[in-house]
């Protein structure tokens, strides 16, 4: 049986965090929001471990029963991927608000929100898509092909 | 602080808007293409290159245990037949299309759907 696991509920988490924290930088006009979203994107993606609203599912939401872990067969590395891809267009969004053009900053971080929306609402994840055209493609770094029987 | 807050309800108005009357059209228009049967249909599109499509596969399975006989489910690989993909709409896997005795299309789920959500909708068919 295959051992490749993750669970959708860690994943679920981090998108809510990230949408919910990024709407209400767009509410109260925080770029510093914005920028502390953004590292915590990064940062997940460069050590898992140290994933912020991941480690807030699995040491408080998850053992307090708020929320259930829903564990599927399923490769790691392409949400990785799609986390450090959105981590990069906020980091942008940012730029972009430093160098005075807000609009840009608020499209670009507002296309993250609608990325990571298509994914908790509709279940499709654009980055792992790219992940897995670029596996097809025999890019390096993109080592692993979808999970089948 | 306000201006912000209506843009953002305007904005999630816009999207609701949009999904809900995207999801109705897409019902709609496979109203023309499903034919009666003597049980209710469940269509479940998948593809090899789909990671949750194996989870899908045994929430189907165990589904299909608890309706005995009483649900006719057909399996169709997106990537071999995309002409069918393509006519009933479907742009993300899995996609699980419930379809009741009148040929009535009833439900349309895209992503991963657990089985009691499916029981849930296949209860009210």
């Amino acid at each position: 049986m295959n051992a490749r696991k993750v669970d959708q509920s860690a994943l679920r988490v981090n998108q809510a965090f990230i949408i919910s924290l990024i709407i209400i930088a767009f509410v109260i006009d925080s770029v510093w929001l914005v920028a502390f979203v953004g590292g915590v994107m990064l940062l997940g993606t460069a050590v898992p471990s140290l994933a912020f609203f991941k480690r807030i599912y699995r040491h408080g939401l998850k053992p307090s029963g708020l929320v259930k872990p829903a564990i599927i067969a399923d490769n790691p590395e392409p949400h990785r991927f799609a986390q450090g891809f959105g981590g990069v267009v906020v980091t942008l969004s940012v730029l972009a608000f430093l160098t005075g053009q807000a609009f840009l900053g608020w499209a670009l971080a507002g296309l993250v929100v609608a990325l990571a929306a298509l994914n908790l609402f509709l279940g499709f994840c654009a980055g792992c898509f790219l992940y897995y055209q670029f596996n097809k493609l025999g890019v390096p770094g993109f080592a692993h092909s979808p999970i089948s029987r | 602080m306000i201006e912000r807050l209506l843009i953002l309800l305007a904005l999630t108005a816009l999207s609701s808007g949009a999904y809900i009357g995207l999801k109705h059209l897409h019902m709609r228009r496979m109203e023309r293409i499903t034919a009666v049967s003597n049980h209710p249909t469940l269509l479940y599109f998948r593809s090899d290159n789909c990671s949750p499509c194996m989870t899908q596969a045994r929430y189907l399975e165990q589904v299909a245990q608890n309706w005995n006989g009483r649900l006719a489910i057909q399996k169709i690989d997106a990537d071999a037949e995309p002409d069918t993909a393509q006519k009933y709409g479907v742009f993300t896997l899995p996609t699980t299309i419930l379809i009741d005795t009148m040929g009535k299309v009833r439900q349309i789920n895209y992503g991963l759907t657990n089985v009691q959500k499916l029981s849930q909708q296949l209860n009210v068919l």
